[in-house]
């Protein structure tokens, strides 16, 4: 498109479609000649004659300008490179977004998981009391000070970049754009409308995006001090574990994994025999559907090999949630933690594997190694329980 | 059923068989010459040049060009211009009307091709496909100039 856009050629423009130089063939000559009438002319739904020459239909002037980013995505986004510099030459990629996700992970996933091990109180906590615990507890970290100060200035930094002042030059383009005159128009000019087309696309997309980063500075601006300071942090890093409870950023801007640790833990077998399991992270997505998975490379008779990243073989009564929510994480990350301690019964036939199989017959996944004595000073002591000790 | 009826019932069978079987695809004359034009962004001036050309022009570029190559010019399958090029494609392809325009691959074999067909019509397809029309045709001025000298 750029070529023809770039080319010498004239086209036409009719009814708000653009209608391209017809091109030849002996056959095709033949074809316009049996349409043409006595006198010359032609009637045909997708044929025109302009000044004596042939123009074909081909696309819808405003459908080509609305689906240009997908139709050329290279070209586009070089254009939109272009014109966002000449507006901010001093762009760069000191963006701040505090996504949806992240709220969601921090004020309504992690007070769960918090509760019991952190000796908080059952009471609802306010977003302010959660952003002070965590303050608490990765003040400590090295890089802490450093990305929060280098935080501030990239925030004061982007106020004054997307300040009202900054928004009114937007309102300059905001004048309504007409199609191009009707007719005969050379392919640079329509380049040039064209250009304005997208240049009011990306602004459009750009105010969206703006508005936004300033409605996320407004929430900022409500929570202040130091509460501010852990929020822009925790923006920044995107990764964070207290508790067994944590959550790492995987996608830009805002796609996470949620995690929880399961500690060690003890499985017995058929026989009575004890299996030490390590600990291992049971995480699920944000990106629904929320099924939990395992990270670690990991064994374990729910899983189907010893690899990382498997889906856990959960009961079939749950179904993992499509909407990723607060609640809908909690829950597939306790499904899937109870499923790896409860959900393996060494009589029954749950699961892909059994511990202690002396037949081993369809057995890819061994056990032995894991195998530990009654007296193992962790279960003599009660600090890893057996966790099917029921049957 | 005599032996002629049998010849001639077998002939017709072969006949038929060869004109329904697949033949190999050639591009036609029209999408060479238009694919020369546009690979040496050729234009009116050529369609001038070629009313020069006559005997003496020819001899001098057969001369000048005895182990010239074959320029390789990726051809399409089918070649569609622009209204102004069809003309000119056209006016070139009536102009030089001569067979050997189908394995013309740069502006000199097409200048070429009218003299080297009227010199020698016969002239085998592998051997127009695979030598410069400039190398044939000093090839067949020399073949000439033999025969003058022979008693």
């Amino acid at each position: 498109m750029e070529q023809l856009l770039n080319s010498g050629l004239e086209v036409v423009i009719k009814s708000g479609v653009l209608y391209l130089p017809l091109l030849f063939d002996p056959d095709i000559v033949r074809e316009v000649q049996e349409l043409q009438n006595h006198a010359g002319e032609i009637s045909h739904p997708l044929l025109i004659q302009v000044s004596g020459r042939h123009f074909i239909k081909t696309l819808g002037l405003f459908s080509l300008a609305e689906n240009y980013a997908q139709i050329h995505p290279g070209e586009y986004q070089r254009y939109k490179e272009e014109f966002l510099h000449k507006f901010w030459p001093a762009a760069s990629d000191r963006e701040f977004s505090l996504g949806p996700n992240l709220k969601t992970i921090i004020f309504q996933a992690l007070p769960h998981f918090l509760r019991r091990t952190s000796g908080l109180s059952r009471k609802g906590l306010s977003e302010g009391e959660i952003l002070d615990f965590i303050g608490e507890k990765i003040e400590a970290r090295a890089d802490y000070g450093k990305v929060t100060e280098e935080l501030a200035q990239s925030l004061a930094w982007q106020q004054s970049r997307s300040s009202p002042r900054r928004l009114e030059r937007w309102e300059e383009l905001e004048e309504a754009l007409a199609p191009p005159e009707e007719g005969l128009i050379a392919a640079r000019d329509l380049r040039l409308w064209l250009r304005q087309v997208l240049a009011r696309q990306i602004w459009d997309q750009e105010k969206a995006r703006l508005e936004q980063t300033l409605k996320d500075q407004e929430d900022l601006g409500v929570i202040s001090g130091k509460r501010r300071e852990v929020l822009l942090y925790l923006a920044a890093v995107g990764s964070l574990e207290i508790d067994g409870f944590g959550f790492t950023r995987i996608r830009l801007p805002d796609d996470y994994l949620i995690y929880r640790r399961t500690g060690e833990f003890a499985l017995k077998d058929f026989y009575g025999r004890i299996y030490l399991f390590p600990d291992c992270r049971v995480a699920v997505s944000t990106m629904p559907p929320l099924k939990p998975v395992v990270l670690e490379k990991y064994k374990h008779p729910l899983l189907q090999r010893h690899a990382p990243g498997q889906a856990i073989c959960i009961s079939r009564d749950f179904i993992p949630p499509k909407v990723f929510s607060g609640a809908n994480a909690i829950a597939a990350l306790e499904e899937g933690v109870s499923a790896l301690f409860y959900n393996y019964n060494s009589r029954g036939r749950w699961g892909y594997h059994k511990l202690g199989d002396v037949k081993k017959t369809h057995q890819t996944v061994d056990f032995d190694d894991l195998k530990i004595s009654r007296e193992h000073p962790g279960i003599a002591a009660g600090r890893i329980e057996i966790k099917n000790d029921f049957i | 059923m005599t032996l002629f009826e049998t010849d001639l019932k077998r002939n017709l069978k072969a006949n038929r068989a060869r004109e329904s079987g697949k033949k190999p695809f050639r591009p036609s004359r029209f999408t060479v010459v238009s694919a020369i034009i546009k690979a040496y962004g050729l234009d009116l001036a050529f369609l001038g040049l070629l009313d020069r050309v006559d005997e003496r022009v020819f001899h001098n570029l057969a001369k000048s060009a005895k182990i010239k190559e074959k320029p390789g010019l990726e051809l399409p399958l089918f070649s569609l211009t622009t209204e102004d090029g069809y003309y000119l494609t056209n006016a070139i392809k009536e102009k030089l009307d001569n067979p050997y325009l189908n394995y013309a691959r740069d502006p000199e074999e097409l200048i070429l091709s009218p003299f080297l067909y009227r010199m020698n019509p016969a002239l085998p397809e592998e051997i127009l496909a695979n030598r410069h029309f400039a190398w044939l045709s000093a090839q067949e001025l020399e073949k000439i100039t033999e025969n003058r000298k022979l008693p």
